[in-house]
């Protein structure tokens, strides 16, 4: 699917997570969870990567042998993980600043998130095993 | 998303349903500013009618929170939260943090 980079592109991206779900018989009780993983993901690349102005975004979903496999590709700035904060769920709320949430859920919702960074742009794989 | 709000004697009520993802937050952020602007400090907020909800609508919720609790003048609390909802709640420690009822009833009868 190819998305313009904007926030108002999610309820068309989630869609197409869900079909994407529905059509390969992906286990029920992990609909929401790859749902919330790319919506995470597309957010971040949106907001962060994109600074809001928008811009080429294409996720591709495949499931193979039980595995599916989610792809995000971007044109935008290098984005380099381990810059950002993780935040604390340890912490009490009056401390904790308010970002970093979408990151976290996508390291807990899925078994591996790699991010490469290339010549033109960034690549996310984000994979769930066990998942049909 | 749909968002509803009712005074209750001693606090108020919002029922909020449908899909709140990044596009929609901002505006439930903005619906529950409106609230605590006009001096609503003691929100209960039924989750029961949402059917999926990501780290942008928390964000506004946790805000939402800290601006009813400041100077103790009030509380946030929630009630009737789905599994999913739930589940990623618990995921970012949140649901340690929220008071959770199980019902609305007892929700509003918590203030």
């Amino acid at each position: 699917m190819l998305c313009s980079g904007n926030m108002n592109d999610l309820p068309a991206l989630i869609e197409f997570v869900e079909t994407a779900c529905d059509d390969a018989n992906v286990r029920d009780d992990l609909r929401f969870d790859l749902t919330l993983a790319v919506e995470e993901a597309a957010s971040n690349v949106i907001e962060h990567g994109y600074n809001g102005k928008g811009g080429a975004l294409v996720v591709s979903f495949e499931l193979r042998e039980g595995v599916v496999t989610i792809c995000l590709r971007d044109r935008a700035r290098p984005f380099k993980p381990g810059k950002v904060n993780r935040p604390d769920t340890d912490l009490p709320l009056e401390d904790r600043p308010l970002g970093g949430l979408g990151l976290h859920l996508m390291h807990q919702l899925m078994d591996e998130v790699r991010y490469e960074i290339l010549p033109d742009g960034n690549l996310l794989t984000m994979i769930k095993r066990d998942a049909a | 998303m749909e968002f509803s709000n009712v005074d209750m004697k001693r606090c108020t009520l919002v029922r909020l349903g449908g899909r709140i993802d990044g596009s929609v937050a901002p505006e439930l952020g903005q619906q529950l500013r409106s609230l605590t602007d006009a001096g609503h400090y003691k929100l209960v907020v039924n989750m029961k009618d949402v059917s999926y909800t990501s780290s942008a609508a928390l964000r506004e919720l946790i805000s939402t929170w800290k601006t009813c609790r400041r100077w103790n003048r009030g509380d946030m609390r929630l009630a009737e939260v789905n599994p999913n909802i739930r589940k990623v709640l618990d995921l970012t420690g949140l649901s340690g943090q929220f008071m959770i009822f199980d019902t609305e009833a007892e929700a509003v009868g918590s203030f």
